[in-house]
């Protein structure tokens, strides 16, 4: 709440609280005044007069109480009656306290409403409020901003499970194939060779699973809010690709200005080298590469451009997505890729609340964006976050 | 039975080979889409066995493509997707049967016989030709129930000519169904082979020659 201006805080369920006990208080009080002295002057205990009014200017007819002599009620009856009105004053004020006091509260049923339903395995529900806002919209907010995390970290886990299964099956039908023919005529088989290409599937079998579960890492990870520049991180990781440039005779163009964003210093170090590494490995001997950091629009950005072959149209927007590979969805033997890359990178930029756009190259090659929210709001939603 | 395995693994695609091979079914391999695509213009299979992740074209839109002509071979197609939504959309892709990757051979082996039981006019599962009896399944041939010893290769011609129920089907034919892509297309092993079957299946032979056309199992009485 702090932050807030002063007067937006009249509208907080505390202080409207406050202004109901006040005001209840100011009601019964006066009523139990009120009922006790109209017990005493019913009870005959005092003369309740007015005092002629001194004249001040003003033309006052002095006023004369009405002369009532009436009995003087018998004090014990009086004095139930006052004590039995005064009972139901308090009474009274008991029952409106309880009735506001339920409609002030009636956000708190709706709260649990949603988390009834949550908790009987909707988890994509959230606490929806209307209405001012004040402690509960807080509350909900606060509740909904950690559903959405729940939700994210089951959604990565869930789809590690999907895509490990759907991954796994190709090398293990491979192997129960291979071995199937080979136990069907061990005469006929060179064991030999066998075991070699059992080796050879086994390994892409383990490659696969690392591959995941770093995805799966990557998406279910917490972003801190350290404050790092994007520029040196590049730099740094073309000195450890330098012997990889070298090798493919690739020539390199950088334009690193500061490039301040925050996040996690890790994943942003891995997501540039996993797009540095494809830019170096999808490219022709004697390619180009282009790199580039800065600023644009109050928002760090990275920009890696590099030549090579020609990717269809169709398939550039899917480049994202698991498995996917600029042949389709398959195993390359060229290149020991897995087809994650940049998976990993737009996990990690989904993570920071970055953007990536991915444009195929006229001429062939690829070139890849990562903008990073406006500095301000990322650490506003970074501190609701964590 | 002539079959096309368009599988991109490369070892997956010579084990499912080697298989084939011992059941007398003669397979080719194409690891990619387009190259699948090739091989269908120039051989007439009986049966395609397809897997869906390839390169190249898709193998969706291979599945596609055989639906849409007419007297396209039939497809199985082999995947590593197996839920029953995956499923349905292969098969409203014009696919014929659908295996799951890991498969049991057996399984492949007994599928595709199958399918090409259903090429054509419906064929019984042992096709039985006066006395002359040809299990696919179990890889068996009788004559006047005394089974007959054959090679995969002798077998593979004799279900061709049994097949085509009393047609005549020429060398050309025979090399096309029995004979992978690496059989020279000039060589005279079909004549050969017929020479052989003949022998081992007796008198009275059941093939005869047509002239300068090719070779058929004739139906009806004898005398």
């Amino acid at each position: 709440m702090s932050g807030r201006p002063a007067w937006r805080r009249l509208g907080t369920v505390r202080v409207r609280f406050a202004l109901v006990y006040a005001a209840l208080l100011a009601s019964t009080g006066g009523a139990l005044v009120g009922l006790f002295l109209a017990y005493i002057r019913l009870a005959g205990l005092v003369q309740v007069g007015t005092r002629p009014r001194e004249a001040t200017g003003a033309v006052t007819a002095p006023v004369e109480p009405p002369v009532v002599e009436a009995e003087p009620a018998d004090p014990l009856i009086s004095l139930v009656v006052f004590v039995a009105l005064a009972v139901l004053v308090i009474v009274t004020a008991m029952w409106i306290g309880w009735l506001v006091a339920g409609r002030l509260l009636r956000p708190l049923d709706t709260i649990n409403a949603t988390a009834v339903l949550i908790g009987q395995g909707d988890l994509s529900r959230r606490v929806q409020l209307t209405g001012p806002d004040d402690e509960f919209a807080n509350l909900a907010r606060a509740l909904n901003a950690m559903l959405d995390r729940l939700h994210r970290s089951l959604d990565a886990h869930r789809r590690f499970a999907a895509n490990a299964s759907h991954e796994l099956r190709t090398p293990l039908a491979t192997n129960k194939a291979m071995l199937s023919v080979a136990l069907d005529d061990p005469a006929d088989t060179d064991f030999l060779e066998l075991a070699r290409r059992l080796r050879l599937t086994n390994q892409e079998s383990i490659d696969t699973v690392e591959a995941l579960l770093d995805l799966a890492e990557t998406e279910d990870s917490t972003v801190g809010t350290d404050a790092l520049d994007l520029a040196p991180l590049v730099r740094r990781e073309l000195d450890a690709a330098r012997q990889e440039i070298e090798h493919r005779g690739v020539t390199v163009t950088s334009d690193l200005s500061r490039a301040p964003t925050t996040g996690s210093r890790v994943l942003w170090a891995r997501l540039i080298a996993n797009l540095v590494q494809n830019a170096v490995k999808h490219n022709h001997p004697g390619g180009e590469i282009w790199l580039a950091t800065g600023t644009a629009e109050g928002g760090a950005y990275l920009d890696v451009e590099n030549t090579g072959s020609t990717i269809p149209a169709d398939l550039v927007p899917t480049l994202t997505e698991p498995f996917v590979r600029t042949r389709g969805r398959t195993q390359t033997r060229a290149d020991d890729s897995r087809g994650l890359g940049l998976a990993i990178v737009a996990s990690i930029a989904a993570a920071h609340r970055a953007r990536v756009e991915v444009t195929g190259r006229d001429g062939g090659g690829l070139r890849v964006t990562v903008r990073a929210e406006r500095h301000g709001r990322h650490a506003a939603t970074a501190q609701v976050l964590t | 039975m002539r079959v096309l395995v368009v599988e991109d693994q490369v070892f997956l695609a010579e084990a499912v080979q080697t298989a084939l091979r011992r059941e007398a079914i003669t397979a080719d391999v194409a690891h990619d889409g387009d190259d699948a695509l090739a091989a269908l213009e120039v051989v007439d299979y009986d049966v395609v066995v397809l897997d869906r992740d390839i390169p190249g074209t898709h193998g969706d839109d291979v599945c596609r493509v055989l639906a849409g002509r007419e007297g396209s071979p039939r497809v199985l197609m082999l995947t590593a997707a197996t839920r029953l939504h995956e499923k349905v959309s292969g098969f409203e892709l014009g696919a014929d049967d659908y295996l799951a990757k890991p498969f049991e051979m057996a399984e492949l082996v007994v599928r595709l016989r199958a399918l090409h039981r259903r090429n054509g006019p419906a064929l019984p599962p042992v096709l039985d030709i006066d006395g002359l009896a040809l299990d696919a399944f179990r890889r068996e041939v009788y004559r006047d129930g005394r089974l007959v010893r054959l090679s995969r290769k002798e077998f593979a011609v004799l279900e061709v000519l049994m097949r085509a129920r009393g047609g005549v089907v020429s060398a050309e034919s025979l090399l096309e169904k029995a004979w992978d892509a690496n059989a020279d297309p000039f060589t005279n092993a079909p004549r050969v082979v017929i020479s052989v079957l003949r022998r081992k299946l007796g008198e009275p032979s059941v093939i005869t020659t047509v002239a300068g056309t090719g070779y058929r199992i004739e139906t009806g009485a004898r005398s």
